[in-house]
């Protein structure tokens, strides 16, 4: 049987390697990876990308996708990116970090990089927890999650408030495009590459930062099912705002 | 009589299975190998044309088959959803020779 190029609907990404990916099953990581991919390929960008990678769970990224890497200290990609976007502004750079690194121990980077509006696109992975060290408590932990290190939930008394970082770049005037989005229905991965491919252009036409806020499940660190994750997800999106912010 | 029954009922599923393969809009390749059995096309299936295989690949995890080939529509929702990449998703009738070397299930999809 002949293959015809035009009867394929969906194929796997090009860009993405061989390699079986490490994470756990259903794991959102591994979907983000593939959007990104289709859109790297999609934009022809794969000889033109710089991706700066970040410790955490997605820290062997450079074994998935086939693109340039370079991996930065815990929570420094941004500050790497400066250097490399300012060092060749031809290509584009982005960075692919995730709640552990970014909104924690990367909050003094990302803001001030985000301030100074650097020519690079931001991709922040949002599972609310410590996905790779077995899920205890991180900054954006919503109240009342229950996780390893917050048995009864997350209470403000004894914690604090979860830290809206997505919604505090959005005060900066550095940032040209904010965008919240979710790989868990087919809609919400559609949506996902568009406001993806929207933040490669913006960066590709210098306007500042972009920053693409993945809210993703972490099976594993919130003991539940892939499904059920999703669901649970589902629901919490409902009192989230989705989409552009900025 | 036996022998004509059982002749009957060879021509008769064989019909059906045409007239099956004949409704069928899309083909779903699975990449056994690659599957880690998460369940999200499954569900995400809107023809629940996906099950999970009672069988495990090399790596221990159940993996996700096209039981029910007949019912696909073609409409790729498991593939985007597939976090692993596995899903091939083309026309009826048009399978692509890279997703067949990798598919061990692919003799047993019609039947």
């Amino acid at each position: 049987m002949s293959v015809n190029t035009k009867d394929i609907v969906y194929h796997r990404p090009r860009l993405l390697t061989d390699n079986n990916m490490h994470y756990c099953p259903g794991c959102s990581h591994a979907a983000i990876h593939k959007i990104l991919a289709d859109v790297l390929s999609d934009m022809n960008l794969a000889d033109n990308v710089i991706g700066i990678g970040s410790v955490g769970c997605s820290v062997f990224i450079y074994n998935y996708i086939d693109i340039d890497w370079i991996e930065a200290a815990h929570g420094r990609a941004p500050a790497v990116a400066t250097a490399v976007s300012r060092l060749n502004p031809q290509k584009l750079v982005f960075t692919y970090q995730g709640d552990g690194d970014m909104a924690s121990i990367g909050t003094t980077e990302i803001i001030h990089a985000a301030n100074r509006g650097e020519n690079i696109t931001v991709i922040f992975i949002n599972n609310s927890v410590y996905g790779m060290t077995g899920g205890q408590m991180a900054p954006t932990t919503p109240l009342g999650m229950k996780t390893v290190t917050c048995p009864d939930g997350r209470n403000v008394e004894q914690n604090g408030y979860p830290l809206p970082i997505t919604d505090l770049l959005t005060r900066l005037p550095g940032t040209c495009f904010v965008s919240r989005e979710a790989v868990t229905t087919y809609k919400h991965v559609l949506h996902a590459k568009k406001a993806l491919r929207k933040a490669f252009q913006n960066t590709l036409e210098k306007r500042g930062t972009s920053v693409v806020e993945f809210v993703a499940t972490c099976c594993s660190g919130w003991k539940m099912s892939p499904v059920e994750a999703n669901e649970w997800l589902n629901t919490r999106m409902k009192q989230m705002k989705m989409g552009r912010l900025k | 009589m036996n022998m004509h029954n059982t002749l009957f009922r060879d021509v008769h599923s064989a019909a059906l299975r045409t007239v099956h393969a004949m409704l069928q809009k899309g083909q779903v390749t699975i990449d056994a190998e690659r599957c880690k059995g998460c369940g999200l096309c499954v569900h995400t299936c809107p023809a629940q044309s996906l099950t999970l295989s009672q069988m495990v690949n090399s790596r221990g995890y159940v993996h996700s088959e096209q039981r029910f080939a007949n019912r696909c529509i073609g409409c790729a929702s498991c593939a985007l959803i597939c976090p692993d990449a596995c899903i091939t998703v083309s026309r009826r009738g048009h399978i692509p020779h890279h997703a067949m070397q990798h598919d061990s299930l692919w003799n047993n999809k019609l039947a």
